[in-house]
């Protein structure tokens, strides 16, 4: 559903109708048409986090379900339904009735990395699921442990020819793993890629010095960089992050790659656009909010409102992107 | 002195009535979660999560907390009593606590584990606030190569320390590795023995496997006995421990105090790994080992001190580093977050009330388990005597909202099950199952940092005896593998066996 409707009228009259039978036919008398669309949400609403509870993904969710709760006036309740890289979760929310009481916490991986990554995926994010709204990006930081004799990616070039490096992930076919096979062959830099269990794990054997090199997502390593543990060589988003002063973007060092990871809300195809425009309304107002705020001390961007064409031009280009980078990676699981 | 400078700062800090009482209602709700089977810390905390942002940071933490490590204190209760891991890290105490239990010495076994616990807590307490920077720094030197090694060390301690015949300990351990790798290949990314389930792609989880093969097992082998279980709920013995107890227990409790505060620092099911390995070391420490299994304290004292041990200590990567070394650690990073809080090295100097406070309210967190879990045995002790058909029903029902409630899935539940007729069929075929889940929990450990080491010394196979921390394990494991093929301890072992 990432097509674009540059006229809406004739879907709006059509939903009209629409709604107009739903109120007939169904015994709850949900009224989703517009105009009405303020009788939403009339109970409490779901919303999945497909992560278990503690990691990047649920952090970023329960500032804004608790933000979402205060402006829609009913509780926004976090189930986290973890498993499969996020498929389970997602899978649940393109199955779930298209009525707004349940949504998806979305990110890169689960919207745009699976399609490319397991064949066999049980939703097709441009089918099943419709984007609400892009709440939240980061950096992808390239971490180096402080002993490493190179401050800028011409230095980790010229180290790389002398010596062979290794770059530690939060795993296959995450956006950092990626990050480094897009970043390897656009620098031509060799490196060898070390998957680990989640960014904990990675970030562990990088302080102790086990390996040279991390990839990851900027908030898993700025407090070790903030404290000299670590060190910055680049950050993967187009504008350079205002709590790495001083480190350049890979494209401002002369690599061609821009990725950032994304949070969004997603909800199943099927819901009414009088439900979403009210849902992004709610949570253009929860990113005001002092605690969501708060996210950005962690690393975190948070994202200006946009147009659900211009977020469906947006899915459909990180779709192209990160679909190639999982090809040429090798990262694709049959 | 700067320790109590420090720890003055904490004291300030937590002296407040407010503080104080979320303190205690964390451990109250941990002790809760922790005697019902499966409702686990994660699932509690991360529920409790959104009530405590309205807090300040310090209280919040301070009982989030609390409930982690009450309910390493309560999952002992349920594991005496019924012979259910009321927590993964009290699956250890099932072995001999249930054995106390049904001699009719489930007070004495209580009692015993709630000191140890409080021993343990107090000095794991102390052990943060003096050396948790040099600790946080010794478990960076673990590599993937050292990881590989303590593994091995652990597998091979469960071969030759198990009961009975060496050919089934090795058939359960094996079977317990096909279990671990049931999953999603760390290093290729392929999906083994998953046979398509999206459910099964993440692996089984320990609580599922623990929670089936001891629990529901014992409930099926239980309703096969009737008449048996009335008899040993009919004495519940003395609440407290004896003399002989303190006698036979302060040693086991001194050494797993240790190795709970050494393990618990290194990621990846600290606690687990510390009630294994200090139940181990008490067996081969023993003069008769043969009572192990059969109701030994030594085999509650140890464990459960090592336990609740390690469950503190695994605040130090979380604390001084920022790194959390477990699921309940990710949240407590969740919920710091939320607070505005980085964890990571600077919360220390930053942050010194909050550190401080922190760490001092586990000190008066434990002594509220203490205070509140020595007058609730009695009350424990005298659900032995509500009869096993309407216990049953109940456990069973605990059983499944707790397992529910780690994903919110519906398969486990059903896979849960699914382990407990497995281990009804261990118990017919007399199976111990102990050597099974150390391997469950270790093998994929062990592959993984074997495949990682690998791939760091790009394929130098030297790596293990290059490290020294790494060498001294695979001697400790060598001079294991020696007693095993030692003639005397052999026929140590093969008398325990007869008995």
């Amino acid at each position: 559903m990432f097509s674009a409707h540059p006229d809406t009228r004739p879907r709006i009259t059509f939903l009209s109708c629409l709604a107009l039978l739903s109120a007939l036919c169904l015994i709850s008398g949900e009224v989703v048409a517009e105009g009405t669309a303020e009788k939403y949400p009339a109970h409490p609403v779901k919303l999945i986090v497909p992560f278990p509870p503690g990691g990047p993904t649920d952090i970023v969710a329960r500032p804004f379900a608790e933000a979402l709760s205060q402006s829609l006036g009913q509780p926004v309740v976090i189930e986290n339904r973890g498993g499969a890289g996020g498929a389970i979760g997602a899978a649940a929310v393109a199955k779930a009735s298209a009525d707004g009481y349940t949504l998806l916490l979305g990110t890169v991986g689960v919207i745009s990395i699976n399609p490319a990554l397991y064949p066999k995926l049980a939703y097709a994010p441009e089918r099943d699921l419709e984007s609400v709204a892009l709440l939240a990006a980061a950096p992808v930081a390239l971490a180096a442990h402080p002993s490493l004799p190179a401050n800028t990616l011409a230095e980790l070039k010229a180290l790389a020819a002398s010596q062979s490096l290794r770059f530690g992930s939060a795993g296959n076919g995450t956006p950092g793993h990626l990050t480094g096979e897009m970043f390897r062959s656009a620098s031509g830099i060799s490196l060898a890629h070390v998957p680990y269990k989640g960014s904990a794990p990675a970030v562990q054997d990088l302080l102790g010095g086990h390996l040279e090199l991390v990839f990851d997502p900027l908030q898993s390593v700025l407090p070790h960089i903030r404290a000299g543990k670590l060190k910055a060589l680049g950050i993967s988003s187009a504008q350079p992050a205002p709590q790495l002063p001083g480190v350049p973007t890979f494209i401002e060092a002369g690599v061609k790659t821009e990725t950032t990871a994304w949070w969004g809300v997603f909800a199943p195809a099927a819901t009414p656009d009088a439900i979403l425009d009210a849902l992004a309304r709610h949570l253009a107002r929860a990113r005001e909010n002092a605690t969501v705020r708060q996210l950005e001390s962690l690393g975190i961007v948070l994202l200006p409102e946009q147009t659900r064409a211009a977020q469906q031009d947006f899915l459909r280009a990180e779709a192209v992107k990160w679909g190639k980078a999982v090809r040429d990676s090798g990262a694709g699981i049959d | 002195m700067e320790l109590f400078t420090h720890l003055n700062i904490g004291l300030d800090a937590v002296f407040t009535l407010s503080n104080l009482g979320y303190c205690f209602l964390g451990v109250l709700l941990g002790t809760l979660i922790g005697v019902l089977p499966g409702l686990g810390p994660v699932a509690t905390i991360a529920m409790l999560l959104p009530v405590t942002y309205g807090l300040p940071p310090l209280s919040a933490l301070i009982m989030l907390s609390g409930i982690y490590y009450g309910a390493q204190y309560g999952g002992s209760t349920t594991a005496i009593l019924v012979n259910l891991p009321g927590e993964s890290s009290s699956v250890v105490t099932c072995l001999d606590g249930y054995a106390m239990a049904r001699q009719g010495r489930a007070g004495a076994a209580l009692g015993v584990a709630a000191l140890g616990s409080f021993f343990a807590g107090t000095v794991a307490t102390l052990v943060i606030a003096a050396a948790a920077a040099p600790l946080a720094e010794l478990a960076l030197k673990f590599g993937p190569a050292e990881y590989f090694s303590l593994m091995l060390l652990g597998l091979i301690a469960a071969v030759v320390l198990a009961q009975g015949d060496v050919f089934k300990a090795v058939a359960m351990v094996v079977l317990g590795l096909v279990f671990g790798l049931v999953g999603t290949d760390v290093n290729s990314g392929v999906e083994r023995f998953t046979f398509g389930i999206p459910e099964l792609a993440d692996g089984i989880s320990f609580v599922v496997l623990s929670m089936g093969i001891f629990g529901i097992a014992e409930i099926i082998v239980n309703l096969e006995r009737v008449e048996h279980r009335d008899v040993f709920a009919a004495r519940v013995g003395s609440l407290l421990p004896n003399r002989e107890d303190m006698r036979l227990s302060w040693k086991p409790v001194l050494r797993g105090t240790a190795l709970g505060s050494l393990l618990g620092i290194l990621p990846g099911g600290g606690a687990v790994l510390s009630s294994f390995s200090s139940y181990t070391l008490e067996k081969r420490l023993a003069a008769d080992p043969a009572r192990f299994g059969k109701g030994a304290i030594e085999g509650v004292a140890g464990p459960e001190a090592a336990n609740n041990a390690g469950a503190q200590t695994s605040f130090i990567p979380l604390l001084v580093m920022g790194l959390p070394s477990n699921a309940v650690m990710a949240l407590m990073v969740g919920a710091m977050m939320i607070h505005g809080i980085v964890p990571g090295p600077q919360v220390m100097t930053e942050r010194p009330a909050l550190f401080w406070g922190l760490i001092v309210s586990m000190w008066i967190g434990n002594l509220f388990l203490v205070l509140l879990n020595m007058p609730l045995i009695g009350l424990w002790t005298r659900l032995l005597k509500v009869p096993y058909r309407l216990l049953y029903p109940v456990i069973l029902l605990f059983c499944c909202v707790g397992v529910y409630s780690v994903n919110n899935s519906a398969f486990e539940v059903g896979l849960t099950l699914f382990f407990g007729v497995l281990g009804y069929l261990f118990v017919k075929i007399r199976c111990e199952p102990a050597p099974l889940l150390l391997g469950f929990v270790l093998g994929p450990m062990m592959e993984e940092n074997l495949r990682r080491a690998m791939l760091l010394a790009r394929g130098d196979i030297s790596v293990f005896v290059t490290r020294p921390i790494s060498l001294t394990l695979l001697i400790a494991a060598a001079l294991l593998l020696c007693l095993l093929a030692w003639p005397r301890a052999r026929r140590t072992r093969d008398l325990a066996f007869q008995e």
